[in-house]
């Protein structure tokens, strides 16, 4: 009883948590603290918006990936996504598409996680399975690859189109429409309820692969469900959001650290903490040196690689999972 | 696979041979071999007419177009100190780039000729830059004609709107890119011209960086009554764009329409500058007829 009691209390807290910052993030902003402007506040919620979407789809991807890869430095780009996606951004911005209107710049990074998402599957694929330390390795070395061709594409490009890049390669959470973060949004819920669905799975698969198939897991077929959700998820935001750091690999170990590691309560808990902590530090990036921006990238990874090096720290002591 | 390498060599010592003779190929150019390190100075040499005398340019340098058949000697700020010694110059003029590239270019290329440094970041410093290059290059006169021109210009411009208080000045918010939102801040070439032309730019507020990135919000906030584009290639329809972004309907600038695509000689702080700023005042004072205003801003 004390047990659900405290369970209850706990799920109490973080709501009221979350509340706070999503409060703090609409009252707060780069023009000062502000109530009863109502075109203020709509901007305000939809950046509040996109933030929590992006938070929380990266955590969730980050959390699922440390869990199908058994690996504690695993994060949402660990597939290969970034290059991918910035490859695709990239090609857009030197082609000089963006022309053609403002849905071409997530179009062509979505395409590019995409297709660096295909290959590298294809690239891990040995008969029916995909080896988890094949698919670990094509990812990296898809990505290294990617990234390459996007600093190239970088180095030839112009000032204006290089600060663009470098910008994107930071993250950045503005929001000018609607139909942007709701899309990113709708994508990224479907991928977060399919891995709370399947996150029974997802426990007996950090067991070991050949445990999980003792105990009746089609270790293959969830291995597959979990690398496409992860990819889609990572895509879609970071297609809207760029590449914002640290997120996907700090906010599971943190709540990991603080809950456990059952991933039934670790995926809807990474979800509500990431999605908070993403909107409070773009909220920080906003306001501290207003009315200028931080990159959102910067804020995080500020925040996020003292928290890194504290875990690597603690591993000596404990075990991650 | 021996047999593909060997393939694969004796095509590249083919496309070697065959680019050779280009590589040695000499420019006959008569007098003073100039180089020019930034697109602006391509820009002031014409002017001052030493257009034959360019041997080599950095890239980007597209205007007037004659420049574009210039050769290339490296990109802005990456000077290519290889290809600079190759076209034998007898004067190379830089911007201020990183003062590890101007220490390497005087290092290598003072001992052969001269290297002008010159700083262009602000009307009166290219004002006194094109009279430097003039006194290099024995064109003085051309120089003082050009520079009592341009004078002539600024001096017009600042008695009709040097008075006007803060309060009188148009509200112009510059969008150099979009993604994320960047402006134009205190100390740039744009915001001086706008201040020049009776307008208030709003980015100046943005303190200690040339190209701040904004939030979307702070531009609501500034209520701008001009938007003024440059920066990268818009869009079709870039004023629909605008009007639709999230909270922006209730700006100024976009209830009135007054959004305006600048044209390219305002991506530059050369001396196509001069010849904009009578339009630019004209397109910030300008309260109606936005349609017709922003067809003149586009340059020719």
């Amino acid at each position: 009883m004390s047990e659900k009691a405290n369970r209850y209390t706990k799920a109490v807290g973080l709501a009221v948590s979350l509340a706070v910052v999503v409060a703090l993030g609409l009252v707060l902003g780069p023009s000062g603290f502000c109530v009863n402007d109502w075109t203020i506040i709509k901007l305000r919620l939809g950046s509040v918006l996109l933030a929590a979407v992006a938070g929380a789809g990266l955590s969730v991807a980050g959390a699922v990936l440390q869990g199908v890869l058994r690996n504690p430095l695993a994060d949402p780009y660990v597939l290969g996504m970034s290059g991918g996606a910035g490859l695709g951004y990239g090609l857009v911005v030197i082609s000089g598409a963006v022309a053609l209107g403002s849905w071409v710049l997530p179009a062509g990074a979505f395409a590019g996680a995409l297709g660096c998402m295909v290959l590298v599957y294809m690239l891990a694929k040995t008969g029916q399975n995909i080896p988890v330390s094949t698919l670990l390795l094509a990812g990296v070395i898809v990505g290294a690859m990617t990234g390459a061709l996007l600093m190239f594409i970088i180095s030839v490009g112009s000032y204006e189109q290089m600060h663009d890049m470098v910008w994107w390669m930071l993250g950045n959470l503005q929001v000018t429409d609607w139909k942007l973060p709701l899309l990113v949004g709708a994508a990224t819920a479907i991928g977060i309820v399919l891995a709370w669905v399947f996150s029974r799975e997802l426990n007996v698969m950090v067991l070991g692969e050949e445990e999980a198939s003792f105990l009746g897991v089609r270790v293959e077929l969830a291995k597959k469900l979990f690398f496409v959700v992860a990819s889609l998820m990572t895509g879609a935001v970071v297609s809207v959001c760029g590449l914002i750091g640290f997120v996907g690999l700090i906010i599971p170990h943190a709540v990991r650290l603080a809950i456990g590691p059952d991933n039934r309560t670790l995926i809807p808990v990474a979800a509500i903490v990431g999605a908070g902590f993403l909107i409070l530090a773009n909220t920080f990036a906003q306001v501290i040196i207003a009315p200028k921006v931080l990159p959102i990238g910067v804020v995080t990874a500020f925040l996020g690689g003292p928290f890194f090096i504290y875990l690597l720290r603690r591993r000596r002591k404990g075990v991650w999972i | 696979m021996r047999l593909w390498l060997t393939i694969i060599l004796m095509i590249a010592v083919v496309l070697v041979v065959l680019s050779w003779p280009n590589r040695l190929q000499e420019n006959p150019v008569e007098g003073l071999r100039i180089i020019s390190l930034s697109p602006a100075i391509t820009e002031i040499l014409f002017e001052l007419g030493l257009g034959e005398q360019i041997v080599g340019v950095s890239e980007y340098s597209d205007y007037p177009l004659e420049a574009e058949q210039i050769p290339r000697v490296g990109g802005y700020g990456e000077p290519n100190i290889e290809l600079i010694l190759r076209s034998r110059p007898g004067l190379v003029i830089t911007q201020q780039i990183s003062p590890e590239k101007i220490r390497q270019l005087q290092n290598k290329i003072g001992p052969v000729c001269p290297v002008l440094v010159l700083k262009l970041d602000t009307l009166t410093e290219i004002v006194e830059s094109v009279q430097e290059i003039a006194k290099a290059t024995n064109t003085s006169k051309r120089g003082h004609e050009l520079a009592d021109r341009w004078n002539k210009k600024i001096e017009r411009l600042q008695k009709r709107y040097g008075n006007l208080s803060e309060k009188e000045r148009v509200r112009v918010y510059v969008e150099i890119g979009s993604n994320p939102l960047r402006t134009c801040g205190q100390g740039s070439y744009l915001s001086e011209i706008i201040s020049l032309a009776g307008g208030k730019n709003m980015g100046d507020a943005a303190t200690g960086s040339l190209w701040p990135v904004i939030a979307s919000e702070t531009v609501v906030v500034w209520n701008p009554e001009v938007i003024l584009l440059s920066g990268m290639k818009r869009s079709g329809d870039f004023k629909q764009e605008i009007s639709s972004r999230l909270s922006w309907e209730d700006i100024e600038a976009v209830k009135t329409g007054r959004i305006i695509e600048l044209g390219d000689a305002y991506k530059r702080q050369g001396p196509r500058l001069f010849e904009e700023l009578e339009k630019l005042a004209d397109m910030i004072q300008s309260k109606t007829n936005e349609s017709k205003k922003s067809k003149k801003g586009k340059s020719p």
